[in-house]
């Protein structure tokens, strides 16, 4: 093992997790305020590719990385409005923005590229950092990379502080643990949401540009081949601490750098087992760290703003759809059965449950069902351990 | 009391399938944006697409072929959606099921009658998508992780797995290329009469009403849709969440290796390295837009795998590249967010039943809406009480 080798591993590693890192840092930002964002894979590729775009039909690898933040902003912006605006469920939002930021970028670049696979004639300047890049082993592989590598690396304390020691920071993670509190402290819930969402698409956009524009200089179909829902996972296993993310990114990177690293060595391994080694030790991590780490308590709950207006609310649950529907649902505080409806072959069976014994003022969760056979077997079921 | 005294209960349970059909054509014209600022023309492409797709017998038996797997996959992940389990490990699961699948069907080549090979192939591929959900579904319920996050790295975890496997151990030795042994054609799930689509479409519509039946009539279906509606109430009734979770991850998962097992024995007869069909996207799409209800992904599974039949078909000839059809399948799902705000405006809920629904179920998989038809039964029922 030379140190030609190491230095080769250890600049692989950092480069592997520069995308890991910018992408999880902003969805640090995004989760701390509530949002779960399975989008960033399909933000990544939208970077990716109008960074690409910019950057070939510009000539400047610096506008190439604005374009593809850009697009980053804009998809974080759709996730905002669709997710805090219209209310609808994020991972569902997540879902469909990876899929079309998979399908548009792919579309958009074999309609303009046709069956070409061209590569940048520019790239980001490579930065030496005068005296460091001249130490053995880490000084040409550390200290002699591409700008956006060092931006990646400061960008962790800089995330650390506005998360932690700034009003934003505090904010957001006020918003993130109790949206009602927060906003009747003041805080505009929807606004710091917005911002959130917004940073995590432009970073995620950062992210994809680092991939096209700085790393490969070219553009692939689905390029990041599940970077954005790696971020994902290593922002949990990182905790939503940038420091721990930067460390969790960086074990990640050496892992993935091992398998190459053996095969030059000529260890006889499988590559696929290295190849799945840090896939496998997202999840040990994640089960190692359970129940270490706490979710943020409003992740993936929407916030309306209508509730926390002043409007009164119910504080008998049988009043409004009580009144609606002609009958009293559940007034207890406890989950009872309503309601049977026999007629011919079919039951339907309501549930209700209230969500704390002191406020009863939810909507009872419906469940209704057709019922062939004995109503009695649901009650059966139901009984031995329910106290109604 | 309530003022109808009788309820539409057609138009009322076809309601949330407007929503879903809006969103399509949302969708198609979102598309055909795309396509004008490509400088294409959306009404030739969609003339190509619709007249190729449905109006030729080619694109008919391509379609039904392709709709099969999608189908079966769909119909595991209602049972899983409606649980309010996120299992987006298909992907994974279908490739490590119909790897289990072709080996086990090749072993069985010339050893055992057809039916019993089909059979066996069909129970290996089910075993095998069931094990791939079993980890990150014993990972949930006894440590509580996140299933979204642990399903995905499951996807990786069986793309390195199977293409380990299709290289060294149960490679075909007298072929290069990494490959199973293949199974030959005569073995092979047979055609529907003469056409050329294979009988695992029959499997693909007996999975779907298997599993509407499940929902329909079955303790089983309704402690998973009570799961899936409001877990706390499914803890507070006694049901044994953990296991429900559980049942949900691995029947899903099952389904999927099944749908792996059906690509193997009705079209393909042998696992390649580099293979992975990737249903679990447009699986969602479809599932989503059909609200969960595993009798109506039918009709959009055989919709989505025609546009994607279309789309390879008018690729060539018109110039636009097959990621469109992709595209329109993201285009499908953000319209559906989109007209699902607009449902919900709509529904007497008003934002806070919303928040605090929202709050018991965090992280779980939106249902269809409660329609005044299902509200309607219970209104009836009660009604000596009002």
């Amino acid at each position: 093992m030379n140190s030609a080798f190491v230095t080769a591993m250890i600049a692989a590693a950092l480069i592997a997790a520069v995308p890991l890192v910018l992408a999880a840092l902003g969805e640090a930002v995004g989760e701390k305020a509530g949002l779960l964002n399975l989008g960033i894979e399909g933000m990544m590729l939208a970077g990716a590719f109008f960074a690409f775009l910019v950057a070939f039909n510009t000539n400047s690898a610096w506008l190439g990385i604005v374009g593809g933040i850009v697009a980053g902003v804009v998809l974080g912006l759709l996730f905002a409005v669709l997710t805090i605006s219209l209310r609808v469920d994020q991972v569902l939002v997540g879902l469909a923005i990876t899929i079309f930021g998979g399908g548009l970028t792919a579309f958009l670049y074999r309609d303009i590229f046709g069956g070409q696979n061209p590569s940048l004639p520019v790239n980001t300047p490579r930065l030496a950092i005068p005296g460091l890049s001249q130490l053995p082993i880490v000084g040409s592989s550390v200290f002699n990379q591409q700008a956006l590598f060092y931006l990646a690396f400061l960008l962790v304390p800089v995330f650390a502080f506005l998360l932690n020691r700034t009003r934003f920071g505090l904010e957001v993670r006020a918003v993130g643990e109790n949206p009602f509190a927060a906003d009747a402290a003041g805080v505009n819930v929807i606004r710091i949401r917005y911002v959130a969402a917004i940073i995590a698409g432009g970073m995620a956009g950062l992210a994809g540009a680092f991939l096209s524009v700085s790393d490969l200089k070219i553009f692939q179909v689905g390029m990041t081949v599940g970077a954005g829902f790696i971020a994902l996972a290593l922002t949990m296993v990182g905790g939503w601490n940038p420091w721990r993310i930067l460390v969790a990114s960086v074990l990640f990177g050496l892992l993935r750098s091992l398998g190459n690293g053996l095969q030059i060595l000529g260890v006889d391994v499988r590559t696929e087992f290295v190849t799945m080694l840090p896939y496998i030790g997202i999840m040990v991590a994640l089960a190692a760290l359970a129940g270490r780490t706490a979710l943020p308590a409003a992740l993936g709950i929407p916030y309306a703003e209508a509730a926390a207006k002043g409007k009164p609310r119910e504080t008998d649950r049988g009043g409004r759809h009580g009144t609606k529907h002609g009958i009293t649902l559940g007034q207890g505080s406890f989950p009872r059965l309503v309601c049977l409806k026999e007629e011919l072959a079919c039951v339907y069976i309501a549930v209700t449950w209230a969500p704390s014994l002191q406020r009863c003022s939810c909507r009872p969760s419906l469940v209704a069902v057709s019922w062939r056979r004995t109503p009695l077997r649901a009650l059966a079921w139901m009984s031995p351990r329910s106290p109604w | 009391m309530s003022s109808k005294a009788t309820p539409q209960p057609l138009a009322q349970r076809l309601a949330p399938l407007i929503t879903s059909i809006a969103a399509i054509v949302a969708a198609l014209a979102l598309g055909a944006v795309f396509l004008l600022l490509r400088g294409k023309d959306p009404v030739a492409a969609y003339a190509m697409l619709f007249s190729r797709g449905l109006g030729t017998s080619y694109g008919v038996s391509e379609t039904l072929i392709h709709m099969a797997p999608l189908l079966i996959v769909s119909a595991g992940l209602v049972i899983s959606l409606r649980a309010g389990v996120w299992n987006i490990g298909i992907d994974g699961q279908l490739l490590v099921g119909a790897l289990l699948a072709g080996v086990t069907g090749a072993a069985l080549a010339g050893q055992a009658p057809p039916p019993v090979l089909w059979l066996a192939a069909a129970v290996a591929g089910m075993v095998g998508g069931l094990l791939w959900a079993l980890v990150p579904g014993i990972l949930r319920v006894r440590w509580g992780l996140n299933e979204i996050i642990t399903t995905l790295m499951m996807n990786y975890v069986a793309l390195n797995v199977t293409s380990w496997l299709v290289k060294g151990p149960v490679k075909d030795p007298n072929v290069v290329p990494p490959q199973t042994v293949l199974i030959p054609r005569d073995l092979r799930l047979p055609g529907i009469g003469s056409s050329g689509v294979h009988i695992g479409l029959l499997v693909g519509l007996v999975v779907a009403v298997l599993v509407w039946v499940l929902f329909r009539n079955t303790v089983l279906g309704f402690m998973l849709d009570v799961l899936g509606r409001n877990r706390q109430a499914a803890i507070h009734a006694g049901m044994p969440v953990g296991g429900l979770t559980l049942i949900a991850l691995l029947a899903s998962g099952a389904m999927a290796g099944l749908a792996g097992a059906n690509d193997i024995l009705g079209v393909k007869g042998l696992f390649q390295g580099n293979w992975n069909p990737g249903y679990g996207f447009a699986a969602f799409a479809l599932v989503y837009l059909a609200r969960l209800n595993p009798l109506w992904i039918i009709p959009f599974a055989y919709f989505l795998s025609f546009l994607s039949i279309g789309g390879e078909m008018m690729a060539r000839p018109l110039g636009i590249p097959t990621y469109f059809v992709e595209m329109l399948e993201g285009l499908m799902l953000l319209c559906f967010a989109v007209a699902t705000w607009f449902e919900r405006r709509r529904s007497p809920y008003s934002a806070e039943d919303e928040i605090e629904l929202g709050a018991a179920n965090a992280g779980e998989p939106p249902q269809p809406p409660i329609t005044d038809a299902m509200l309607d039964g219970v209104v009836r029922g009660a009604g000596g009480r009002a």
